[in-house]
């Protein structure tokens, strides 16, 4: 019942619209190599403040599945990923595109980017209010373990370096700890500066790391003339894929989304690793795995199914806990909270109208992906031929435009320019993005529920390792330090 | 080969410069939060809890030590000349920064400086025409560095500046600088 409230909360010309308009943007800045769609989100966010949480929802969810789906487009025609979550794809869409089928390749894709996705929200529908009702029970002990589980992860999973993913993450802990503390208001690093006493805000933060940072990338790099590269032509009748292959594919397609749906939960990491772990699931799995990087269905099945199904799966923890599963959902936490809306077990007590009408969002927004990606194709492939250098200096206009709308002060233009410079040196010194971000964003939850914890125990603080799940998130935390240590150590030994 | 030898040890020795070098950053930064966290007031609200200087302190203690592992493992991989191989080639010209690159960064960074220091005084829409035609004309590919892509490039800053103005101020009620077009606007 409370579904189908969902599904009426949203059914009607505003909210489809802003769907439409959400998925088209998402599926262009998903296209073009270099944009990706967080950075679709962290421009748009600024154009959902005058609009209803269910509104915004409408046209951030779009962004988020266009992004991630938009990628296939430049993965199989231009055989260059237009976001990491498309990886994968190039490897076995490119060829079959070269083999004379490129609509082929992208009927493949499509279909499977929507049933993956599609999949994932039946999952995010089941398993959300599930989870929430336990997480409900949770006290500061177990957020400050949920936290700390959350930072170990990222930081060790991401990279190659878990040295650097860890000092990656302190670091944005460091920069969210100016301003004022949490509980006592205590000023921290501000000297003197009235300014920063409110600290950093997260937006301006991200848009820096996130856009800014990819124009200095690219201003260092240079940006080749793509004008002469080829863009395939292609016809698109029906989704190209045969009752046959289907049927073959079944399991590699359960696979898959599994693996971006558990992917998508984990915290910190999304689409971007999703499609390469099914990819290489699928290949040792199969009967024929000489036959992947040819031109097989099963490489893009694997995935794009796998990207899209992490969009269902990242959505459980920030709906359930309010910790951000990737980048993206790190940027629609920040959209909640600007709504009024506090994302975690208490959403579903007191807004879970809005938590149905969310997924009823994810849901519609798939079938509207599909339907924009299956008939525009030929205009999104038009956008493929404008220049990169144009696209990102008018971008970087929207970014600045999105940090100074937030709260009209031109100091948070200071500082996606500051954010820009940091998130430039992170990249370029491997360090990477996902772990400082999640550190900025975490570090409030992780130090308040520490303090509260340590209050409600009368200072015990073995607190936190008598509660059991608070003990079981901070033993597997501790567990994985200790692996990747270990692991490390024996690399070096047998070299 | 052992040409190609040469040329991977001369790499490797470079990423282990510049793991030194960020480790050596990590140590000092964390040093000075340290030092800066004796001036966080600390106020008891609690008996039992801590104060906010805890936390700094515990992110510049990690930094410290990350600092000084990364130093450590990268003089350790001294040893591993083979692993590294795939490692250092798939980024082999990462540390050189040429000239062409360093003066397009700069041209990048002082554009963003210089808008934000004048966008309350010129207002948006002439900083944004400014920002944009720089950026396009810095970083086009030099084969579309000719005057007609010049003319496009200042039209496109012109075009983009104002429907980006009209879409902002007009249909998502946001408030932009007007600056020197006061009263034109």
């Amino acid at each position: 019942m409370q579904m189908l409230n969902g599904f009426a909360s949203i059914m009607n010309l505003p909210c489809i619209l802003l769907m439409f308009v959400g998925t088209a943007i998402g599926i262009v800045f998903g296209a073009i190599p270099g944009l990706t769609g967080t950075m679709a989100i962290s421009l748009c966010l600024s154009m959902t403040f005058g609009m209803t949480p269910i509104q915004a929802f409408c046209m951030l969810s779009g962004l988020y599945i266009g992004g991630i789906s938009g990628g296939l487009i430049s993965a199989i025609l231009l055989k260059i990923p237009g976001t990491p979550s498309s990886i994968a794809t190039t490897f076995d869409g490119a060829p079959m595109a070269e083999k004379g089928q490129p609509g082929k390749a992208l009927g493949i894709g499509l279909i499977y980017s929507f049933l993956g996705g599609l999949l994932s929200i039946f999952v995010l529908m089941f398993l959300a209010p599930v989870i929430a009702k336990i997480a409900i029970k949770f006290g500061p002990q177990e957020y400050f373990a949920v936290g700390v589980f959350s930072l170990t992860m990222i930081s060790v999973m991401v990279g190659k370096n878990p040295i650097k993913g860890i000092a990656s993450c302190v670091l944005g802990m460091f920069f969210s700890m100016v301003g004022s503390a949490p509980i006592d208001n205590a000023l921290r690093f501000t000297f003197g500066w009235h300014i920063l006493n409110s600290g950093f805000a997260l937006l301006p933060c991200m848009i820096g790391l996130f856009a800014v940072s990819e124009l200095l990338l690219a201003a260092e790099e240079g940006i080749k003339d793509i004008g002469s590269a080829e863009v395939k032509s292609y016809s698109l009748h029906g989704f190209g894929i045969t009752a046959q292959e289907f049927k073959d594919n079944f399991v590699n397609f359960i696979r898959s989304a599994l693996i971006g749906i558990g992917i998508g939960i984990l915290p910190g990491i999304g689409g971007g690793t999703a499609n390469v772990v099914a990819y290489s699931v699928a290949q040792a799995q199969s009967k024929h795995p000489e036959k992947f990087g040819t031109g097989i269905p099963d490489g893009i099945i694997a995935s794009e199914t796998s990207n899209n199904a992490s969009v269902g799966g990242a959505m459980v923890p920030l709906l359930t806990l309010g910790i951000p599963g990737d980048t993206v959902t790190a940027l629609l936490l920040a959209a909640m909270i600007m709504h009024g809306l506090n994302p975690g077990p208490l959403l579903f007590v007191k807004n879970s109208a809005l938590v149905y009408s969310i997924f009823a969002i994810f849901f519609v927004t798939h079938f509207v992906m599909l339907f924009i990606q299956y008939f525009g194709m030929k205009e999104f492939v038009k956008i493929l031929r404008v220049p990169r250098h144009i696209l990102l200096s008018v971008v970087i206009l929207l970014c600045i435009v999105g940090a100074y709308g937030n709260n009209n002060r031109i100091s948070d233009i200071g500082c996606i320019i500051f954010f820009g410079f940091i998130g430039y040196l992170l990249i370029k010194y491997e360090f990477g993005l996902s772990p400082f971000i999640l550190g900025f964003i975490l570090c409030s939850t992780v130090e308040t529920n520490f303090r509260n914890g340590l209050s409600y125990s009368m200072g015990d603080g073995t607190s936190f390792f008598t509660h059991p799940i608070s003990a079981a998130f901070l033993a597997v935390a501790i567990f994985t330090v200790a692996w990747t240590v270990i692991k490390n150590i024996r690399k070096k030994r047998i070299i | 080969m052992a040409f190609l030898r040469k040329d991977n040890t001369e790499e490797m020795t470079k990423t282990k410069r510049k793991d030194v070098i960020t480790g050596i950053i990590l140590t000092v930064f964390g040093i000075l939060i340290r030092i800066f966290s004796i001036n966080i007031k600390v106020i008891k609200t609690s008996t039992y809890s801590v104060g906010s200087n805890v936390f700094p302190i515990i992110c510049a203690d990690l930094l410290i030590l990350l600092g000084i592992l990364l130093i450590v493992t990268s003089y350790k991989k001294k040893d591993a000349k083979v692993v590294n191989q795939s490692e250092t080639e798939e980024h082999p010209e990462q540390n050189k920064l040429s000239k062409n690159a360093l003066s397009r960064l700069l041209i990048t960074t002082v554009t963003l400086i210089l808008f934000t220091a004048l966008l309350d005084k010129l207002g948006f829409i002439i900083c944004a025409i400014l920002l944009q035609f720089v950026l396009m004309a810095t970083l086009a590919p030099e084969t579309k560095k000719t005057k007609k892509d010049m003319i496009k490039y200042l039209i496109i800053s012109v075009c983009a500046s104002f429907i980006i103005y009209i879409l902002f101020v007009k249909f998502f009620k946001l408030m932009l600088p007007n600056g020197l077009l006061k009263g034109v606007l």
